[in-house]
Formats: structure tokens, C-alpha cells, sequence
């Protein structure tokens, strides 16, 4: 068992690192794919301070999410939906490794250069809003950060593998996005939504990708056990979920060539 | 001759739309769904407060459907033929494009498009009616026809400044700059006033962001032709700037074939 788990650690630990010499050679694009990133958040800082004017919560709101989006990002409607349309998928398939391996290498490696070309951006407007942060709450929104990161993994890995049935998995993954976005906290606030959506946010699962850790961070949330009890229901979910539809993307999956 | 060229290909691609009835009607959906969702988020907004910059709800719904509208155009005609562009010069694809009897930046940025796409035009068209209506905006000759002449500069600059981001290639053939534009291109969905001072300047005099959707509307709510010549000075100059950069990539470029 220990050496099953040193064994993954280590090959995930190589898959993050030849993944992040990768994409340093096309650093050009990861600074563009943080650039396109960057803007809803930042678009929601900027209408939401001219809507409400002097509050600091939602300036600071805002900042935090922004930090949060680069450290969630999700590309697997890229990396392995493009392997499924392209048969490069069925090479993973024969490596002696799990193949969710190289793809959470890749996204782990992405979010590291998102969080590197992003930190100037994040501190520049926490700067420019004058926002103030307490160490306690950035503590306790680290659990979930982590919770939400593989929260958006698997929820868009799951989306992705349509890929095997659809020519239309990037605009699977691109609906589930429009629904981070009105739910996740990105359009506005949790708090700001009216009823009965907000109620219906605190219990879907993508409020839990995005805007709860930001919530925590911003100090915004004193019931921070019952948010990460909740991230941890749906994490437990859509990995269930996600092994159900692998299993049978897989059965469905054919390649040819050679 | 090129109208003639651009009726043909617009002929083709929609007999090639409707060959895939399943893409189609998720195309449709999606499209559906995205403008659906731009109308909540703006919507969540106003139930905070009764003007966002200045501008009421009634006149932000028709800003945000005007912005629609270029998108639609956008999405529908230029983006199928200039997204990932790069990659069409560096296999050499683009070889095709210039063995072919008619202008080679025509032919590069409008030979294919979505019909689809269009849905998003029409939506937007009725996005902006309702504003209107909402705003009780008194609608003039002069304020339409002002508001019709700026949608029309508005696409000329998007087609042109489009062109001259995707001709960058020709000089680094690593640069993508697609995601970039996209980026810039999300800050006309709101009144450019929400932005703050140094940023709306720049998004009105640098980078024309404000011709999209704020000044348009802007027009049509006054009944002014004082925006007018500006605009049509601004296509006309991006336009030139277009071909002039195209003319001297396409000096550079000595294909990737044998």
C-alpha cells in the first residue's frame, strides 16, 4: 500500500514537473491564458464598486476571487478532450500508469504558472483597492482553496470525457463555466443574489469551486466547517460521478491507426 | 465581386451547418444560454442599485444587447477564420488561402462562418429593443440612424483590429494574441464610466473598447451624430492600418511546405 502510494506520488510529482518545463516554453500563452483568466473577476470588481461604492467587502471579495480563479483554473476540455478527438488518448491508455495522472500533473502545472504570471496582476489590485486581509482568515481558506482546486478538476475532467460520445465537449465544459459564473460567485456575491438562487448556490456545487474559499478568505464566513463539510460532499460526489462516466468512456472509447 | 464571393461562402457554410442538425441546436443553446446569463449577472446588479455609472437599467440592457450584437458578428464571421490563425502559417495551411483568386486578407478573416452565430445577432437586436423599451428612451431618426452608423464602425474596427492582432504571427510565430483580444474585448459589455479614470481613457482613446456598445448607445438615447465622424475616422484608420500590416506580413511569409 505504501509503496502503491509512493509509487503515484512520485509519478504525479514527475507529470507536474515535465509538465511545468513544458509550459514554460510557451510562456507567451500561459501569460494570455491568465490575461483572459484575469477579466471576469476583475470585471466584477469593477461594476460592483461603482454599484456599491465604499464597500470595502466587496472590493476585498473580489481581489481574493481573483486569486482563487488562477488557482482553480481547469483546462481538461484542452488537454483531454483534444487527446480523446485527436487518438492520442488511446497511448495513455497503454501506459502502466493511471492516465488522470498526466492530466492533473498538466493542471497542476498550469495553475502553478497561472498563480506566477497572475501574482503581479492579484497584488497590483489589492494594492491599487487598498484591500486589508487577515492571516487568520487566509489559514482557514487554504482547506478550501485545496477542496475547490480538486472540486474543478473533477467536475471538469467528468465534463470533458464527453468528448468520447460528442463533438461538443468544449461547449459542455463552456455551459458548466456559464454556471460557475451566474452561481459560483464570479457575476455577484452569493449573498448578493436574490432568492430563491441564493439558497439554491449554497447547496449546488459551484459556489464550492469558486466563491466559498474566496468568502473565507475575504473573513466574510463564520460557519467555515459547514462550507468545507459541503465542498466535501461534492467533491465525494462528482469523484464518484467521475469514475461511473470513465468507466464507461472507456468501454465506448475506440482508436485506430497506427 | 466580393459581395458576390461573400454570398456564395456564407452559402456553403450554411448548407454545411444544417448537414449537422445535433451541433447545430447545442450551438443554438449554448447561445441562448450565454445571453441569458449576461442578462441575469446585469440584472443581480441592479437589484442593488438604480444606476450603474449613470446609466439606468433600461439603457445598460440595450448597451449590454448593442455589445451582443457586434459579438454575434463577430463570433459569426470572423472569429471561425482567424481564431488560431497562427497555426494555419505555421503548417502552411495558409499556402491554400493564397493560391486562391481573390484578396488573400478577405479570403483569410470571412471565408468560412457560423451561421449559428447569428442567433446571437438577432437576440442582441432584441436585447437592445427591450432596453429601449424599459429606459422609455424616446427613440429619433437621427438618434437610430446615428446608433446604426456606430454598429457598423464598431465592426469594421473589431474585422480590422482583429486582422492586425492575428497578422503578429508573420513576426513571432510563437504569439497568440486570440485569448488577449478576448480579454479586451469582454470590457465593452458594460458603460465604460463603471471603469476607473485612467482606464476608461484608455479604453476610449487606445484601445477603442467604448465604439462597441457605450457610445452607440450612447447615440441613441441622445439622438446625437457628434460621435459619428470620430467612429467612421477610427474604421477607416484600423482598416488602413490592417491592410498595411497584412501587405507587409505577407512579405515575410515564405510558407512551411516543400
Amino acid at each position: 500500500m505504501t509503496i502503491a502510494v509512493r509509487r503515484t506520488a512520485l509519478l504525479l510529482g514527475m507529470a507536474i514537473w515535465r509538465s511545468s518545463v513544458q509550459w514554460w516554453s510557451f510562456r507567451s500563452f500561459v501569460i494570455t491564458l491568465v490575461a483572459g483568466r484575469t477579466v471576469t473577476p476583475l470585471l466584477g470588481l469593477f461594476v460592483w464598486s461603482a454599484a456599491v461604492p465604499g464597500d470595502a467587502g466587496i472590493t476585498t471579495y473580489y481581489v481574493v476571487l481573483l486569486a482563487v480563479q488562477l488557482m482553480t483554473v481547469s483546462y481538461e476540455h484542452h488537454t483531454l478532450a483534444s487527446d480523446i478527438y485527436g487518438g492520442d488518448f488511446a497511448v495513455e491508455l497503454v501506459k502502466p500508469q493511471p492516465v488522470v495522472l498526466d492530466l492533473l500533473g498538466t493542471n497542476l502545472a498550469l495553475r502553478f504558472w497561472h498563480l506566477m504570471f497572475g501574482a503581479p496582476v492579484i497584488v497590483a489590485v489589492a494594492l491599487l483597492a487598498e484591500i486589508s486581509l487577515h492571516g487568520v482568515d487566509l489559514l482557514l481558506a487554504l482547506p478550501a482553496i485545496l477542496l475547490a482546486a480538486g472540486l474543478r478538476f473533477v467536475f471538469t475532467y467528468t465534463l470533458a470525457l464527453t468528448a468520447v460520445w460528442t463533438q461538443r465537449a468544449h461547449g459542455a465544459v463552456a455551459m458548466g463555466e456559464t454556471l460557475i459564473f451566474l452561481l459560483g460567485g464570479t457575476a455577484a456575491p452569493l449573498t448578493f443574489l436574490p432568492e430563491p438562487f441564493r439558497a439554491a448556490g449554497a447547496v449546488l456545487p459551484f459556489w464550492s469551486m469558486l466563491g466559498a474559499p474566496a468568502e473565507i478568505a475575504a473573513g466574510n464566513i463564520d460557519a467555515v466547517l459547514e462550507v468545507y463539510a459541503v465542498q466535501l460532499g461534492w467533491l465525494a460526489v462528482t469523484s464518484a460521478i467521475a469514475v461511473v462516466v470513465w468507466r464507461r468512456a472507456v468501454r465506448r472509447f475506440t482508436a485506430f491507426g497506427g | 465581386m466580393v459581395l458576390k464571393l461573400f454570398g456564395a461562402l456564407f452559402s456553403m457554410s450554411l448548407r454545411r451547418s444544417l448537414a449537422f442538425r445535433a451541433d447545430l441546436l447545442f450551438e443554438l443553446v449554448m447561445t441562448l444560454v450565454g445571453a441569458g446569463a449576461a442578462v441575469a449577472a446585469l440584472g443581480v446588479v441592479y437589484t442593488r442599485t438604480d444606476t450603474l455609472a449613470g446609466w439606468s437599467p433600461g439603457e445598460a440592457i440595450a448597451l449590454l444587447g448593442t455589445f451582443q450584437l457586434v459579438s454575434g458578428l463577430r463570433t459569426a464571421f470572423v472569429e471561425p477564420n482567424l481564431q488560431w490563425f497562427g497555426d494555419q502559417v505555421k503548417s502552411g495551411r495558409f499556402d491554400a488561402i493564397l493560391l486562391q483568386p481573390a484578396p488573400s486578407m478577405f479570403l483569410a478573416s470571412l471565408a468560412t462562418c457560423t451561421p449559428a452565430a447569428l442567433v446571437q445577432v438577432a437576440l442582441g437586436i432584441g436585447i437592445t429593443a427591450a432596453g429601449v423599451i424599459q429606459a422609455e428612451v424616446t427613440l429619433t431618426v437621427a438618434g437610430v440612424a446615428s446608433w446604426l452608423i456606430l454598429v457598423v464602425a464598431a465592426t469594421v474596427t473589431m474585422w480590422a483590429t482583429r486582422i492586425a492582432l492575428a497578422s503578429v504571427v508573420f513576426w513571432a510565430l510563437g504569439l497568440n494574441l486570440d485569448i488577449l483580444y478576448d480579454a479586451v474585448w469582454q470590457f465593452g459589455r458594460y458603460p465604460v464610466q463603471v471603469y476607473r479614470s485612467t482606464l476608461q481613457s484608455v479604453l476610449t482613446y487606445v484601445v477603442p473598447v467604448a465604439l462597441l456598445a457605450t457610445v452607440p448607445v450612447d447615440a441613441l438615447r441622445d439622438g446625437s451624430f457628434v460621435a459619428v465622424p470620430a467612429a467612421v475616422v477610427v474604421a477607416a484608420g484600423t482598416s488602413t492600418a490592417a491592410w498595411v500590416i497584412w501587405r507587409r506580413g505577407l512579405r515575410r511569409y515564405t510558407s512551411a511546405t516543400s
